[in-house]
C-alpha cells in the first residue's frame, strides 16, 4: 500500500488514526504496531514474517549485548552479518548470480541460472534502521530495548517503513516509550502530510507520466529537446517523489505523536556536490557517514585514503539504491565528484561566481540522473548523446509535444525546488491572514489530490463490460 | 484569526476529509453504479478470500476504489480540469483531435500490419469462410467499415498512411477474389455532404451509415440477381443537436459534449418488424445489447443472417427493410458456430460487417 492512493487516504488511514486515538495511552504502541503490520502486509503478505524475524534477531543481539560483556563485537558481527545477509539475499541475490555466471562460464563451472527473488518492499529501509539499533546498542550510544513490541514497532513503524526516512534508533527511542501529542503537533502533521502527498501526486506523478512516455521511445532518433525533457522531468520526478513520501512520513509520524528528522533540505540549490549529500536524503547520507565513512576513518586519514573511503561509501550508496550497474555508476560519479572536489577544486568552485557554482551542480545532477534512469550502459550513453551531440542523428524523430500541463508543472516543480514558499508553511512567520491562508492551502491541496488520485480509480469502457 | 482556532479548524476539517467516503461508503450513500464508465462495479471481498491473503487484499481495493463516497463527483472534478484547463484528455482511452474532435486511442495508435503472413492469415480465413458458404449455396458478402480516424483524419495530429481499411482491401484483391466490400471509398466520396461520424463517438451517424448500405445495396443487387434494394431516396435530411456519444460518455460529459449531426431519420414507410430475441448461440453470458435478435418483416421473403459489430447500429433499419427476416449476431464468430447459425437459420444470404480496428485485432 502506498500513501497517495485512494485505499491508504479514505480507508486505511481513517481506521488507523480513529483506532490509535481512540485506545487507552498504554495501548498505543500495540495498536500502531498492528496497523503497521496490517500496512506491511497488505501488499507484501506473507513477507511480513521476513520483518518479524528481522525484529526478533535484532531483539535478540540487543538483549545479548547488553546481558554479555565479552565478546560483544562478535555479537554485534553476527548481527550486522545476519542483517545483511537477509538483505543481500532478497535484494540482491538475482544480480550476484546475473554477474557470477560468466566468471563461473571462464573457468568451466556450471552457471547458477537466473535467479528471482521477490523484492519486500521497504527491506533496505528496515534494515538499515536495525542495523543502527544494534550498532548504537553495540557502542554504548542508545540503551538496549528491552520490550519486544517497542522494538518491533522502532522497525515496522508504518509512517516509515517503505520510503523512509531511515529513522536512527537514538532519535526515537524516547518517543516510543513517551511522546505527546497536542493539538499543534497533530495539525502540522496534516500540513505536512498535505505537503507530502501535493509532491507526489501533483507534481512527481504528471512529470513521471512525460518522462516515462519520453524514456520509452528510441534513444537513437530522439531530438535534443525531448532528450533534456525528459531528464528534466526525472530530475524533478524523483525528488518530489521522495521528497513527498518523506514529507508525509514526517507529517504522519506527527499525527501519532512522533518526530522525525527532516530528510531533504532543498537539494537542487546546492553549490557543490558535498553540500548537494548534506541537503538530498540527509538520513541516508548521515547514516553511511556514521556507519561506515567515519568507522573507515572519515576524513581524518591520509588523503588517498580518505578518497578510497568516499568511493567506497558511494558505491554502496549506489548499490543501496538498486540492484543494477547502472546505479552503481551513478553512485561512483558522485563518489568521484566528491573526490574531485575534495582534492582542491572545492576551493575554486567556492571563488567561482554563484550561479555558475549552482550551474555546475544542476549540470552534474542531472546528467548522472540518466545513468540512474536507464538501465543499461549503452542507453544511457546513446541519451546523453541525444542530450548533447547537435548531430545526434540525421532523422529525429517527432520532438514530444509538452502540453500546458507539463508545463504548468514544470514551472511549480521549479518553485518548489527553492525555500521560496518555505517562510509561508513556517510557524515562526507571522501575519493576521496567514493561519486562515495555511489552512485553506491546505485544504486545497488534500482535495485536489484526492480528485487526482480518484481519477486512477476511472476506467471507462467504449462497449458496456459486466 | 488565532493558530489555535486555525489549527482546531484543520484538524476538524481533515477528520471529514478522511472519514467522509468510508462513511457514505458503510452508510449506503455510495456510487452504486459506474456513472459513465460503462462497467459492473467490482463486488465485495468474499469471505473466502479470508484465506488467501493477496486476494483479499486486491479484492478489498477494486471494491473500495468503485465505490467510496464522493467518487463520482472527484472523478468529474477531475475530468473537468483536464478538459477545461488544460485541454486533455483525462482518460488515455480517448484522445482529443482537432475543433473537438474525439477518437479512440487505441484507434489512432493503432499501426497498419506489414507483415504479409498476417494478410495471408486473413485472407486464407475469410476465402475459407466464403467458399464453405458457396458449398451450401448462400452468396457471402464481407463488409469492411473504416474507423473515424480513416475517414477524418484531417482532426487528428498524426502523421503517415491511415486508411488502415484501404490496406487491408488492396492486400486482399492482391491474393484473390474474396467478396470483400470497403466501404471507404464511397463514404469519403460523400464527405462533402455533411458529418458522416459522430464527432464525440466513435461510430457513423445515420447519414454516414446509409452512405454505406447503398454501397451494400448496389453490391447486393450484382450479387443477387432480381433484388431490388431500397434507396431511401425519400428521406428528409437535416442536421439535429445530440448528446454526446460513447467517447463523450467516456470523458464524463455525455450531456456537456453535445454536437450537431445527423440522427434517426423521420421516415413513414420503415416496416413494422416484429423484432425477438433469437435462441442463444453460446453458453457464456452476453449484454441485452449483444443478444442474438431476429427481425421479421411482412411482405418480404428473403432471409438474412447478419454478423456485425457496434456499427450496425445505425446500419440495420436500412439492411432489414430488404429483408422478411433479419437475424442480427453481434459477434466475431469461429466457423464451427456460423455452422450452427447456418443450420439453425436457413439464411439465403450471410453479410459479414466488421469495422477495421477490430479487424486487426484478430
Amino acid at each position: 500500500m502506498v500513501f497517495s492512493s485512494i485505499i491508504f487516504l479514505f480507508f486505511f488511514l481513517p481506521l488507523a488514526l480513529a483506532l490509535y486515538l481512540a485506545c487507552p495511552k498504554r495501548l498505543r504502541n500495540l495498536t500502531l504496531l498492528l496497523v503497521s503490520l496490517v500496512f506491511y502486509a497488505w501488499g507484501e503478505g506473507f513477507f511480513v514474517l521476513l520483518m518479524l524475524t528481522s525484529i526478533t534477531i535484532n531483539y535478540l543481539s540487543g538483549l545479548a549485548l547488553e546481558r554479555f560483556t565479552v565478546r560483544r563485537k562478535l555479537i554485534a558481527g553476527l548481527s550486522i552479518a545476519a542483517n545483511l545477509t537477509l538483505l543481500a539475499f532478497y535484494k540482491y541475490a538475482g544480480f550476484l548470480a546475473a554477474n557470477l555466471d560468466p566468471a563461473l562460464q571462464a573457468i568451466g563451472l556450471p552457471p547458477v541460472g537466473p535467479v528471482q527473488v521477490h523484492l519486500p518492499i521497504g527491506i533496505s529501509f528496515f534494515t538499515f534502521q536495525a542495523l543502527s539499533y544494534v550498532i548504537d546498542v553495540y557502542r554504548g550510544r542508545a540503551p538496549v530495548q528491552r520490550n519486544p513490541l517497542n522494538l518491533a514497532l522502532y522497525i515496522a513503524m508504518f509512517p516509515q517503513l517503505i520510503a523512509g526516512p531511515i529513522v536512527r534508533y537514538g532519535d526515537v527511542a524516547a518517543q516510543i516509550t513517551r511522546r505527546v501529542l497536542d493539538r499543534e503537533l497533530f495539525a502540522s502533521g496534516i500540513r505536512r502530510f498535505a505537503v507530502g502527498l501535493a509532491k507526489k501526486v501533483l507534481i512527481a506523478n504528471v512529470l513521471g507520466s512525460a518522462a516515462d512516455q519520453i524514456f520509452l521511445r528510441d534513444y537513437t532518433t530522439m531530438d535534443p529537446a525531448t532528450a533534456w525533457l525528459g531528464i528534466i522531468c526525472y530530475t524533478f520526478q524523483i525528488y518530489f517523489d521522495f521528497s513527498g513520501y518523506s514529507d508525509m512520513a514526517v507529517g504522519l509520524g506527527r499525527m501519532f505523536g512522533f518526530r522525525f528528522l527532516e530528510n531533504f533540505n532543498y537539494p537542487y540549490i546546492s553549490r557543490s556536490i558535498r553540500e548537494f549529500w548534506r541537503r538530498w536524503h540527509i538520513s541516508l547520507s548521515t547514516w553511511f557517514r556514521d556507519y561506515l565513512y567515519i568507522p573507515l576513518g572519515g576524513n581524518r586519514t591520509k588523503p588517498l585514503r580518505v578518497y578510497f573511503n568516499l568511493t567506497l561509501v558511494f558505491f554502496l550508496c549506489g548499490l543501496w539504491h538498486g540492484a543494477g550497474w547502472n546505479f552503481i555508476i551513478w553512485g561512483l560519479l558522485h563518489g568521484l565528484l566528491l573526490v574531485i572536489e575534495r582534492s582542491g577544486f572545492g576551493r575554486l568552485l567556492g571563488r567561482l561566481w554563484r550561479p555558475l557554482q549552482h550551474l555546475y551542480v544542476l549540470s552534474f545532477v542531472i546528467l548522472a540522473w540518466v545513468f540512474f534512469r536507464i538501465e543499461t550502459l549503452p542507453d544511457a550513453l546513446t541519451y546523453l548523446d541525444a542530450m548533447l551531440n547537435p548531430y545526434h542523428t540525421a532523422q529525429p524523430a517527432p520532438a514530444f509535444p509538452p502540453g500546458r500541463e507539463l508545463l504548468l508543472t514544470l514551472i511549480l516543480a521549479a518553485i518548489g525546488s527553492t525555500p521560496i514558499m518555505r517562510a509561508f508553511w513556517e510557524k515562526e512567520t507571522q501575519g493576521p491572514l496567514l493561519p486562515a491562508a495555511r489552512v485553506l492551502l491546505t485544504g486545497s491541496l488534500l482535495c485536489l489530490c484526492a480528485v487526482y488520485l480518484a481519477a486512477g480509480t476511472y476506467n471507462p469502457f467504449i462497449y458496456f463490460r459486466f | 484569526m488565532s493558530a489555535a482556532k486555525t489549527d482546531l479548524i484543520l484538524i476538524i476539517g481533515f477528520a471529514l476529509f478522511l472519514a467522509l467516503p468510508l462513511t457514505m461508503l458503510i452508510s449506503g450513500i455510495g456510487p452504486t453504479g459506474a456513472g459513465t464508465e460503462n462497467r459492473v462495479l467490482a463486488p465485495p471481498p468474499q469471505w473466502a478470500d479470508l484465506l488467501r491473503p493477496q486476494q483479499l487484499t486486491e479484492g478489498t481495493e477494486r471494491w473500495f476504489n468503485d465505490r467510496f463516497g464522493m467518487r463520482n463527483q472527484m472523478i468529474q472534478g477531475y475530468n473537468r480540469i483536464k478538459l477545461d484547463l488544460f485541454q486533455t484528455s483525462p482518460t488515455d482511452k480517448v484522445t482529443i483531435g482537432r475543433d473537438g474532435w474525439l477518437y479512440l486511442t487505441e484507434t489512432v495508435n493503432q499501426k497498419i500490419p506489414e507483415d504479409p503472413a498476417f494478410y495471408d492469415r486473413h485472407f486464407q480465413h475469410w476465402k475459407n469462410r466464403r467458399d464453405r458458404l458457396a458449398e451450401k449455396g448462400i452468396p457471402y458478402l464481407f463488409v469492411l467499415v473504416p474507423d473515424k480516424k480513416s475517414i477524418y483524419p484531417e482532426y487528428l495530429h498524426v502523421t503517415g498512411d491511415t486508411d488502415s481499411n484501404g490496406r487491408f482491401a488492396r492486400e486482399m484483391a492482391a491474393r484473390g477474389d474474396l467478396s470483400l466490400l470497403d466501404l471507404g471509398p464511397a463514404l469519403r466520396a460523400r464527405k462533402g455532404d455533411g458529418p458522416l461520424y459522430f464527432r464525440n463517438d466513435s461510430h457513423w451517424n445515420f447519414y454516414g451509415s446509409l452512405t454505406g448500405y447503398r454501397a451494400i445495396a448496389e453490391r447486393l443487387q450484382v450479387m443477387l440477381p432480381g433484388f431490388q434494394a431500397e434507396t431511401f431516396d425519400d428521406i428528409p435530411w437535416s442536421l439535429s443537436i445530440c448528446e454526446g456519444g460513447g467517447l463523450a460518455r467516456m470523458l464524463g460529459f455525455p450531456k456537456e459534449l453535445k454536437e450537431r449531426t445527423y440522427m434517426w431519420p423521420v421516415w413513414d414507410r420503415w416496416c413494422e418488424w416484429e423484432r425477438k430475441e433469437a435462441e442463444p448461440y453460446k453458453t457464456e453470458p452476453m449484454p441485452d445489447y449483444r443478444k442474438p435478435q431476429t427481425w421479421t418483416c411482412p411482405g418480404k421473403d428473403l432471409k438474412v443472417l447478419l454478423i456485425h459489430d457496434s456499427f450496425m447500429t445505425a446500419l440495420r433499419l436500412y439492411l432489414a427493410q430488404n429483408f422478411g427476416r433479419t437475424t442480427f449476431v453481434w459477434d466475431y464468430i469461429d466457423q464451427q458456430t456460423l455452422e450452427v447459425l447456418i443450420e439453425r437459420e436457413k439464411p439465403d444470404l450471410v453479410i459479414e460487417q466488421h469495422v477495421t480496428r477490430l479487424l486487426l485485432m484478430q
